[in-house]
């Protein structure tokens, strides 16, 4: 049994900001109290602020240590899973959805090859012993891809697969509706126009062949394990009709404010990238995420590819655009825990899993000072 | 007094590997034994190794968090930030940011962002926002005419702390072979072969004329403020005796074993990457790491472009008896060799007296995993 105490504490609870105390044991919150506590063991948080653990749907970032530089991948994958949790755990993550895609339109050996060996690394015991956060994964089905479906199939039923999204990058709709766009961020390809031309029109053919077979059969199998579904970069309100029908129920970084809106008319979870609300605004040029907060149309953002930026875009929420710290810290706890059905977490009540972090402001610049999972302090 | 007991641990010392104890007081080591502490509320480490913090002489990797995604460039306190979780996760207290002054062909963002970069590490470290400390290697590029107005700018700033000289041209030094330079080139503008041949050469003419004369300049910057000279990337006997001969006793990735062996003919030392032991060679098909310290030609290792490389690298060299490096060893190389080549005299190993910079290190099937990080005595991770 171990037991905790954290006193003289700004907690964030699920809706309104408390000073005062709170009691750890076997894991979980046991008490909440205001004013602090007198006992001699307690840890003194100095009035920083007590922030229940982050619950990330989505990062890409893993994929950044399997491959630190184009090209260079890193010889053992047990190493970048440590490295990238280290990460993970330090932006004040405590249940992390890894994000890994299949397919996208390269699924030569070597990435197929990254997929097999990234699942089975995650699931792993004894690696999983050692991680700070607690992974979960989040297979991205490229449905353009004529091998999503063989390398989705014989991974379904891991019991780490929790969240399934469908994604169609086909450039001219969705994210990259604006081929000029497309091309200026594949800039680095240089192609010429004959290529250009040409990489659209395989796109699109592949599109028109692949999309709507494996759509359904992705769907299939997701269903069939119980795995949550999410629509990728939803445009138009028939794109989330079209994803209401077939039982999905987050939509995950909607492009359009008009998209964005009918998701959560609708009932659809509504995700929005955190680096879209640290820059002020979509690289791609797509809809901002601040503009879906102040239409409260937004339900829960995702650090994407920056882990950081959850924890940077809860106060910039807050400082910039006047949304209550509570709710903004929401965005990133609590709701995200509920879509993915994770009801033991993402809030500072009692009952709940012991995860959350130190924070103080420093200049208003929020620094992370330590985290604790499950009771246990993990960075 | 503010007193921490690690006990239970196996502590990584300069020559050898105890099984003791570690007495901390006021973020400084106060004393070391071979016993268990009976003191109460001692810290059992259960047996995991203790070393000491990381001190990493050369990481490139804070540019990464400003330019997280091809052209998406973040805000630089933020990247700092960011970056600093990652370095303290890779078991580093201490760690030289090595920072791009002057531009390459192919980055000539860099000259705008260095400033930037240096000012927030300031201002964090000051505030107290990062979990490392941090300092600064100029890493200066002597192609570029820009580099000494850049260094002039910077060089007194109190936290740079190390100069590199390096000299990025195409068919020269890391990137020798002139080939993939052209077919590169040949594919970008769409020009046959006999045309960007002539670009190149002249492109190799104007970068050639230049280089010399900012090298000097690079140099007097650095003797002026009596700051360690690194030599980039050597491939020839005439560069590192080149180098030597202004002063420089330091060969940072020498991409020969030619070059190595001068280099330690002349007392240089001589700094190796670890990604590059971990991967089993070069990326860019070089001398392999491994083959510098079959011949004892490696003083320093760092992690190059990936944060934690550095513990698994000491971890893998232990396991490999031909290499004639253990984990004392190995330690040394990314602790307290590196520190003093840095002027830092004050961290580095776990010896009474020194910085309380430590790591608790646990091994899960060989894979080193780090459980806690204190520097100067304070736990940071």
């Amino acid at each position: 049994m171990t037991e905790m105490l954290v006193t003289n504490a700004r907690l964030v609870l699920a809706d309104s900001i408390l000073d005062g105390a709170v009691g750890v044991r076997d894991g979980l919150i046991r008490d909440i109290g205001e004013g602090p506590s007198s006992i001699a063991d307690a840890v003194d948080f100095e009035g920083d602020f007590l922030i229940p653990g982050f619950v990330e749907l989505h990062t890409d970032n893993l994929e950044k240590h399997l491959q630190p530089r184009p090209g260079v991948m890193w010889p053992s994958s047990a190493a970048s899973v440590v490295a990238h949790d280290v990460q993970i755990a330090g932006a004040g993550i405590t249940t992390v959805f890894d994000a890994v895609a299949v397919g996208e339109y390269s699924a030569a050996s070597a990435r197929r090859q990254m997929i097999t060996t990234t699942v089975e690394t995650v699931a792993n015991p004894r690696v999983r012993e050692v991680l700070r956060s607690e992974h979960l994964l989040h297979l991205r089905c490229e449905l353009a891809d004529p091998a999503v479906l063989d390398i989705y199939a014989p991974i379904a039923d891991n019991p780490y697969v929790k969240l399934v999204s469908l994604m169609d990058h086909t450039p001219g709709q969705r994210q990259w509706a604006d081929l000029d766009r497309w091309r200026q961020f594949n800039r680095d390809k240089k192609w010429t126009d004959l290529e250009f031309d040409q990489m659209v029109a395989d796109r699109v053919a592949a599109q028109s062949q692949y999309v709507n077979r494996y759509r359904t059969a992705v769907i299939e199998l997701a269903r069939q394990h119980g795995t949550v579904l999410a629509s990728h970069d939803d445009t138009t309100p028939e794109h989330v009709d079209e994803a209401m029908h077939d039982g999905i129920s987050i939509s995950e970084f909607p492009t359009s404010i008009d998209a964005a809106a009918h998701a959560h008319r609708r009932g659809m979870k509504v995700v929005m990238g955190a680096p879209n609300v640290v820059r002020g605004g979509s690289h791609s040029g797509n809809v901002s995420a601040i503009d879906l907060v102040q239409q409260d149309i937004l339900d829960g953002l995702s650090s994407d590819y920056v882990p950081s930026s959850l924890m940077q875009s809860v106060f910039l929420l807050n400082q910039s655009a006047g949304i209550d710290l509570a709710k903004a810290v929401s965005f990133v706890s609590a709701n995200p825990a509920r879509m993915v059905g994770l009801d033991d977490r993402g809030a500072i009540e009692i009952g709940k899993r012991a995860d959350f972090s130190r924070v103080r402001l420093i200049d208003g610049v929020p620094v992370i000072l330590s985290v604790w999972r499950e009771g246990r302090r993990v960075s | 007094m503010n007193e921490l007991i690690l006990t239970g641990a196996r502590l990584v010392l300069d020559d050898a590997i105890i099984n003791g104890s570690v007495q901390i007081v006021d973020g400084t080591i106060a004393s070391i034994d071979m016993g268990r502490s009976a003191v109460p509320g001692s810290i059992d480490v259960a047996g995991d190794y203790i070393l000491p913090g990381l001190v990493d002489a050369h990481t490139d990797h804070l540019e990464k968090h400003v330019f997280l995604r091809a052209h998406v460039k973040w805000d630089m306190l933020r990247a700092v930030m960011a970056h600093d979780s990652q370095i303290i996760g890779g078991g580093v207290t201490t760690v030289f940011d090595s920072l791009c002054v002057g531009a390459t062909i192919k980055n000539p963002e860099r000259r705008e962002i260095l400033g930037p970069m240096i000012d927030a590490l300031e201002y964090a470290g000051a505030k107290g926002m990062m979990r490392a400390e941090h300092l600064v290697h100029l890493r200066c590029e002597i192609t570029d005419n820009m580099t000494p107005a850049l260094i002039a700018e910077n060089i007194d700033r109190d936290i740079v702390r190390v100069i590199s000289i390096m000299e990025h041209i195409p068919g020269k030094r890391q990137s020798h072979d002139v080939s993939n330079y052209l077919d590169r080139r040949m594919k970008e503008t769409g020009k046959d072969r006999a045309a960007v041949e002539e670009e190149t050469r002249e492109l190799l003419e104007s970068l050639e004329a230049s280089s010399s004369e900012v090298r000097h300049l690079v140099v007097e910057f650095a003797k002026t403020r009596g700051l360690p000279m690194f030599s980039h990337d050597d491939l020839t006997v005439e560069h590192i005796r080149m180098a030597h001969a202004e002063g420089v006793r330091v060969a940072e990735f020498p991409v020969s074993i030619e070059a190595a062996r001068e280099a330690r003919a002349q007392s240089m030392l001589i700094v190796a990457g670890a990604p590059n032991v971990l991967r089993g060679g070069s990326q860019s098909g070089n001398v392999a790491v491994t083959e510098l310290l079959a011949e004892g030609l490696v003083d320093i290792l760092t992690s190059d472009y990936v944060p934690r490389s550095m513990l698994d690298c000491a971890f893998l060299l232990a396991n490999r008896p031909e290499l004639d490096t253990d984990l004392p060893a190995a330690v040394r190389m990314m602790t307290s060799v590196p520190a003093r080549v840095c002027g830092l005299d004050d961290r580095g190993e776990v010896l009474p007296g020194l910085r309380a910079d430590l790591i608790r290190v646990h091994l899960t099937d060989n894979i080193p995993v780090i459980r806690s990080v204190w520097r100067q005595g304070l736990l940071v991770n």
